[in-house]
């Protein structure tokens, strides 16, 4: 699962985000762990409208062996987006950062789902955050929107994705370690992910 | 046969894993609490409302969430992106709740930010530890900047409380915001309590 894991990231070089990749590998974590994280960044949807504020929650992670815990609330203020989950379909190792034994690992996770909006319909979705440490004004959230493979929406082309380290944003992203439920692997699905730009 | 073989496997791997992730063993149970929520409030005549609540955390190895693209109670109060996670671990527990774009008024006072972010952490052995997270806090237009815990407004009928920290043996319980006016309401921003002994 790892490997596919890892495929589907060097694919995302064709993919709306791209920008996320980094040249860091992807280590061997073990267990599926937590990622948790709410606040608001500065968007244009990739150029598309004026910078405006775009609000976030996001939850993922794995219980009961299941990479398909967590959640997604998304309110883009330049359009009147609103995307609410309906699923979560896959969790995925991005990057970790630091030792296996820390408890307080820090890196990025892609989450992926299905959600119910007001502007598009039912969609597909991939969200990439970050835990880049406290305050967490350097923690970043991008996030994607397809239909049917694809792009309707996305801020990946954005120039920054920050909670606040350089244009204005806030809140906080936070990657726990596993849990003894978490027995699962990192996986599942992310049609968004490899959607066409 | 193949399915208790692996089955036995997978067993002890989990074993070695939380050895080596310093987990205690599954007979040293601990007791654990935690619970998040974005807005409570209670109304005399009609009663607690409550916007994204994970409920109870089961056990030590759960993990709930909640999240809701908007909410609002009457005239009273009004949020984006409600966020609401608690996670558990047989060492620990690690509650958080966040609201942005929060708009409150109350008695003729107006409480605003762009976002609030309240974590709350219980670990084995360790005191409980709090974090509130405010972007753009103001009452009636004042910005109000970072406080220690508990710092106090007193308003006209009743108090605002900010980052309000209630800690005893192992557990803390977090309120970003708690405003109190008697007679009126008594509510509660962005809520995280987890604790573990």
């Amino acid at each position: 699962m790892r490997k596919v894991v890892i495929m589907s990231c060097c694919a995302l070089g064709v993919a709306a985000l791209t920008l996320a990749l980094t040249t860091r590998p992807v280590s061997a974590w073990t267990l599926c762990d937590f990622l948790t994280g709410g606040g608001w960044i500065i968007t244009t949807a990739s150029g598309t409208h004026a910078p405006e504020k775009a609000n976030f929650a996001i939850g993922g992670g794995c219980k009961d062996g299941s990479p398909t815990w967590g959640h997604l609330e998304y309110i883009d203020h330049g359009t009147g987006l609103n995307v609410h989950w309906t699923s979560i379909t896959g969790y995925f190792e991005w990057e970790t950062i630091g030792d296996e034994t820390d408890p307080k690992r820090m890196g990025s996770r892609l989450i992926c789902g299905t959600a119910r909006t007001n502007q598009f319909g039912d969609v597909d979705w991939a969200v990439l955050a970050r835990d880049y440490g406290e305050p967490g004004n350097t923690d970043e959230f991008y996030i994607k929107l397809s239909q049917n493979g694809g792009t309707l929406y996305t801020t990946a082309y954005d120039s920054d994705h920050t909670l606040g380290a350089s244009d204005p944003g806030g809140g906080n992203i936070q990657l726990h370690k596993p849990n003894p439920s978490t027995t699962g692997e990192f996986g599942g699905s992310c049609p968004a992910l490899d959607a066409v730009p | 046969m193949q399915y208790r073989i692996s089955f036995r496997w997978n067993v002890v791997s989990l074993g070695v894993l939380m050895a080596l992730l310093g987990w205690p063993a599954p007979g040293g149970a601990q007791t654990v609490s935690g619970q998040a929520r974005a807005i409570q409030a209670t109304v005399p005549g009609a009663g607690t409302t409550t916007l994204a609540d994970t409920g109870t955390l089961g056990s030590a190895i759960d993990a709930r969430e909640a999240s809701q693209g908007a909410g609002s109670i009457a005239a009273l109060v009004s949020g984006e992106a409600l966020h609401a996670t608690t996670i558990g671990w047989p060492d620990q527990v690690a509650s958080e709740a966040s609201v942005a774009d929060l708009a409150l008024t109350i008695a003729g006072t107006t409480i605003g930010a762009g976002s609030v972010l309240t974590e709350a952490v219980a670990r084995l052995g360790a005191a409980p530890t709090g974090t509130v997270t405010f972007d753009a806090l103001s009452i009636n237009g004042v910005p109000v900047g970072a406080s220690a815990p508990n710092q106090t407004f007193y308003i006209p009928g009743g108090r605002i409380v900010v980052n309000e920290q209630i800690a005893s043996a192992g557990r803390i319980v977090v309120n970003a915001l708690h405003i109190v006016v008697a007679g009126v309401a008594d509510v509660v921003i962005a809520s995280a309590t987890a604790g573990v002994r």
